[in-house]
C-alpha cells in the first residue's frame, strides 16, 4: 500500500492535535513575551547623556574636606569643592617629586559614588597636557572592559596652574 | 456480524472523528486569539508606561530647576538649577509643587542628602503590588546654611 493511501496515524484528529501543539507553542511564546514586559519604567538610554552632564556638574561643585594630603614631604589639609580637590591633585602631582593624594582622590570618589547609582559605574579621567601626573578614579577598575559596550561621557576643560587639562567622566552599566 | 472493537474503524475516519478534530481546532484557535489579545493589551500597557516614563523624566528635569526650591546666585540672585536649598525644602509642600509643575499623575517625591542621610518625602504613598509606575532619579546638590553643598538625589515615582 502506498504511503498516501495508508490512513493509520494520518487521520484528521492527528492533524488537529499537531495543529493544537503548534498553536500552544505560539501561545506560550506570546504569553512569555508579554510577561517579560516591565511594569516599572525609568530613565531611557537616550536621556543618559544629559544625566551624565548633570552628574559632572553636581560632582564638581560638591563640598569635600577637610582631607589630608602630602606634597614635597609636608602634610597639608584641603577643604573646598571637588573641582578644587581635582585641581589640587593634578597640581601637586605635576609640581612635586613626593606626594600622597589618596585622601583627595578618595573624597572625589566618594562624591561620584554618591551621585552615580547602581547599576551604573563611573570613571573620572584627567591628564595634564605635556606634564606628568593625572587622575584616574573608578568605582569598578576591574570592569573597564564593559565601557566599550555602551557608555556616556562628559568632558570639561580645566586649567591647572596655567596648564591645560581635559577632565572626562565616563558612565556605563 | 460481530467485529471486535480493535477492528472497528467506524468513528475513526468518519463523522465523529471530524467532530473531535473540529473541537480541537476550535480550542486551539480560541487559545491563540485569547493569548494574542492579552499580548496586545500588554504591549498597549507598555506604551502607556513609556509615556508615563517620559512624563516622569520631564517632571524630574523641571523639578531640578523649580524656582521655589533652588539655590540662588550670590550676585545676581539667578536660580541655580540642580542646587536645592535645604531651608526651602523644609517649607516645600505638594500644593506649591502642583501649582508650579502641574501634572495629572500621582506623585511621590524623595529628596535625599547622600552625605548626611537627610530625606525629604512629599506626595502620595506609592501603591503596593504590581501597579505600573515610572521611577526616575536625578542628581542634585543640597545646599546648607553653613555653605556646604552635599551630593544628593531626587527620586520621582509617578503612577496613574
Amino acid at each position: 500500500m502506498r504511503l498516501w493511501q495508508r490512513r493509520k496515524g494520518v487521520s484528521a484528529l492527528f492533524d488537529a492535535l499537531l495543529f493544537f501543539i503548534i498553536v500552544s507553542v505560539a501561545c506560550a511564546a506570546l504569553i512569555f513575551s508579554a510577561w517579560r514586559l516591565p511594569v516599572t519604567g525609568g530613565i531611557s538610554q537616550s536621556d543618559m547623556g544629559s544625566r551624565t552632564s548633570d552628574i559632572m556638574a553636581c560632582a564638581l561643585e560638591a563640598t569635600v574636606g577637610p582631607v589630608n594630603y602630602s606634597a614635597g614631604g609636608q602634610d597639608m589639609q584641603f577643604s573646598g569643592t571637588a573641582l578644587g580637590a581635582i585641581q589640587m591633585i593634578l597640581g601637586v602631582q605635576s609640581s612635586f617629586q613626593e606626594w600622597n593624594t589618596s585622601g583627595l582622590e578618595g573624597a572625589v570618589s566618594g562624591v561620584l559614588g554618591s551621585l552615580v547609582e547602581r547599576p551604573y559605574h563611573f570613571v573620572l579621567d584627567g591628564r595634564l597636557v605635556g606634564r606628568p601626573g593625572g587622575i584616574f578614579i573608578s568605582d569598578a577598575p576591574g570592569e573597564l572592559s564593559g565601557m566599550s559596550a555602551g557608555r556616556w561621557s562628559c568632558s570639561v576643560p580645566l586649567d591647572v596652574d596655567g596648564i591645560e587639562c581635559q577632565l572626562s567622566l565616563y558612565i556605563w552599566r | 456480524m460481530h467485529r471486535s472493537w480493535t477492528k472497528d474503524r467506524r468513528g475513526v475516519e468518519g463523522f465523529f472523528e471530524e467532530i473531535l478534530a473540529f473541537i480541537v481546532v476550535v480550542i486551539a484557535v480560541g487559545a491563540f486569539i485569547t493569548s494574542a489579545y492579552s499580548s496586545f493589551l500588554a504591549h498597549e500597557r507598555q506604551n502607556a508606561l513609556s509615556s508615563l516614563s517620559d512624563d516622569c523624566y520631564t517632571f524630574s528635569r523641571a523639578l531640578r530647576s523649580f524656582d521655589p526650591i533652588v539655590e540662588r546666585g550670590v550676585v545676581f540672585q539667578e536660580p541655580l538649577p540642580g542646587r536645592l536649598d535645604s531651608q526651602k525644602l523644609d517649607g516645600l509642600n505638594m500644593s506649591v509643587l502642583r501649582n508650579g509643575l502641574g501634572t495629572p499623575h500621582h506623585l511621590n517625591l524623595s529628596f535625599t542628602d547622600r552625605v548626611l542621610g537627610t530625606v525629604w518625602v512629599l506626595g502620595d504613598k506609592p501603591p503596593a503590588g504590581p501597579v505600573q509606575r515610572a521611577v526616575v532619579t536625578a542628581p542634585v546638590l543640597i545646599s546648607w546654611p553653613d555653605g556646604r553643598r552635599d551630593p544628593g538625589s531626587i527620586e520621582v515615582v509617578m503612577w496613574d
